[in-house]
């Protein structure tokens, strides 16, 4: 079955269509009504700045949840103005610093930058790597340490107030690396990438620890530590998230969500640990422990899931997704909360995280610079 | 030519195809009709702005699928097949390989399902199908590559017989 095959099959199923009704002429009458709404101010329907703008707006239609959402309070989330960079950035991927007051970014020129929190402006000179374009940023718990990874299969150590690489990079990998990460104690440090591997290495003497980690597949994509820094939580490229136990480096788990034709776009893990929230296609719970899912499987789009984070009181999810939506989900019993209108045409959703002091979300998009929200209580 | 009459003449052009289009994605001529009903009420609020016709069908075109995937009323082609089905269909093929497609469609998640319409139906580039759906090339790619495969599951493989009768007759 192959493409020419559904074209024929597509033009065959609109045989015998039936003949048109005067579309046009209502068309016309309902667009004059439409303008005279717009011109006279009122908000009237979403549809009709949907009419008006060039943006997408897909976000502000999101199916079943108003803003104000079922539970009646308006979203938490708050835009703010600005962004971090010009219209030409396009980060990848965002990180903030354990105080939450920078955030790190991997830009598509394969470089890093720093940015303030408050101000939204980059700290100091973008971080360079020669000959490799840096894929993932992380911050030491310590904060004064930046961990690149690049597609060399390097990890390099920078100061944060200086941006001066700090020692040797780690050779971890002869292919690209994706992602990196400190445990939450900062004595360790994980990086996986292309190659199927992940590895575990000593966060100051940046020896390798153990022996490398193998995933059946030819890329994992992320790798996250539980905040006890017991397990780290790979997502593969086939869909497959694997947990290993850090102590003895063997896999004790596996979620596999076979409804999920396709890629792992982000994971979670729960403040408290017993959960990792999984975000494909669709959003899913599943217990730490026992591998099940937990409840109801949640859709927060028509497209991919691009990004999930639990708040810190761990009881609400909130998603991104390229057709410009953020939405909120109440974490135990999977209902959506509110949904995030956001107009643009560069607020496709790449991806999403949180500052560790909660008050703060991050993201990147697939056609502007990343952004900052604010989120109350 | 009156700036009304031009949008009409644009709308009397564009609604067939638009038509197809939204049958496709939601299974039903009545709801089509006004989904592009509805689409082209908000082109026409854009006219001035867009009154060059080839701009003009790929802003009606992406306005349809905002539409459509806005529309709380989407149905699934299955429900409402059997209405559909005309009496003396005589130069249609049988309705069972409609059925087949118009099933397989119901099958995949609606932005999937809109992603094979523009592609294989539309005759989009991957690119075009990212601005008009608004996410990135990539996202087009994998989604295309994942509803193929899925509509090769329902579909099941089919020899180049049984497609030939099927198909060209």
């Amino acid at each position: 079955m192959n493409e020419e095959s559904i074209r024929a099959m597509l033009a065959d199923a609109i045989s015998g269509e039936p003949p048109l009704g005067p579309v046009s002429q209502h068309a016309l009458r309902a667009g004059i009504r439409l303008r005279r709404r717009h011109r006279a101010g009122t908000a009237g329907s979403f549809a009709v700045v949907a009419g008006i703008a060039v943006a997408f707006p897909l976000a502000l239609h999101s199916p079943g949840v108003s803003p104000a959402g079922p539970a009646g309070r308006p979203p938490a989330i708050q835009e703010r103005a600005g962004s971090m960079g010009r219209p030409g950035d396009l980060p990848r991927k965002a990180s903030f610093s354990p105080d939450s007051k920078i955030v790190a970014t991997a830009d598509n020129d394969g470089t890093a930058r720093l940015w303030s929190a408050a101000t939204e402006r980059q700290m100091g000179n973008a971080i360079r790597v020669a000959g490799a374009q840096i894929w993932g940023v992380a911050f030491s718990p310590a904060g004064n340490v930046l961990v690149t990874a690049d597609t060399k299969g390097e990890a390099r150590f920078w100061s944060v107030a200086s941006h001066r690489q700090l020692g040797a990079p780690i050779k971890a990998s002869g292919w690209k690396l994706l992602s990196v990460t400190f445990s939450p104690d900062g004595k360790l440090l994980a990086t996986a990438g292309n190659g199927g591997t992940v590895r575990l290495w000593n966060g100051i003497t940046r020896r390798p620890v153990g022996a490398p980690m193998i995933s059946r597949v030819s890329t994992v994509t992320e790798v996250i530590f539980s905040p006890d820094g017991k397990l780290l939580a790979t997502s593969d490229s086939d869909g497959t998230v694997r947990l290993w136990n850090v102590a003895t480096q063997r896999q004790v788990g596996q979620l596999t969500n076979h409804d999920n034709l396709g890629l792992l776009q982000a994971t979670a893990f729960s403040p408290d640990g017993k959960i990792l929230a999984v975000a494909a296609f669709d959003l899913r719970e599943w217990s730490v422990s026992s591998h099940r899912q937990l409840g109801r499987t949640m859709h927060p789009s028509e497209f991919d899931t691009n990004g999930v984070v639990f708040t810190l009181d761990g009881k609400t999810l909130i998603t991104v997704s390229a057709n410009h939506l953020i939405r909120e989900w109440n974490a135990a019993t999977h209902r959506a909360i509110a949904s995030v209108p956001v107009a643009g045409t560069t607020n496709n959703f790449s991806s999403l995280v949180i500052s560790p002091d909660g008050k703060l979300l991050a993201t990147t998009s697939y056609s502007g610079p990343a952004r900052l929200w604010k989120l109350a209580g | 030519m009156g700036f009304a009459d031009e949008f009409v003449e644009f709308a009397e052009v564009a609604s067939p195809r638009l038509r197809r289009t939204a049958f496709l994605l939601c299974g039903d001529w009545h709801l089509a009709e006004d989904l592009v009903q509805n689409a082209l009420a908000k082109v026409f609020v854009a006219w001035r702005r867009i009154r060059r016709q080839d701009a003009a069908y790929a802003y009606a075109t992406r306005t349809l699928m905002n539409c459509y995937l806005a529309d709380r009323r989407r149905k699934r082609p299955i429900e409402v097949l059997t209405d559909q089905i005309p009496d003396q269909a005589v130069a249609a093929p049988a309705p069972e390989s409609r059925l087949l497609i118009l099933t397989a469609l119901a099958g995949l998640p609606p932005g999937a399902r809109a992603v094979v319409v523009l592609r294989y139906w539309e005759d989009l580039s991957v690119d075009e199908v990212a601005r008009v759906l608004g996410c990135s090339p990539g996202n087009v790619r994998s989604q295309s590559t994942r509803a193929l495969s899925k509509l090769r599951l329902v579909l099941g493989e089919e020899t180049d017989e049984a497609r030939k009768e099927r198909y060209l007759r």
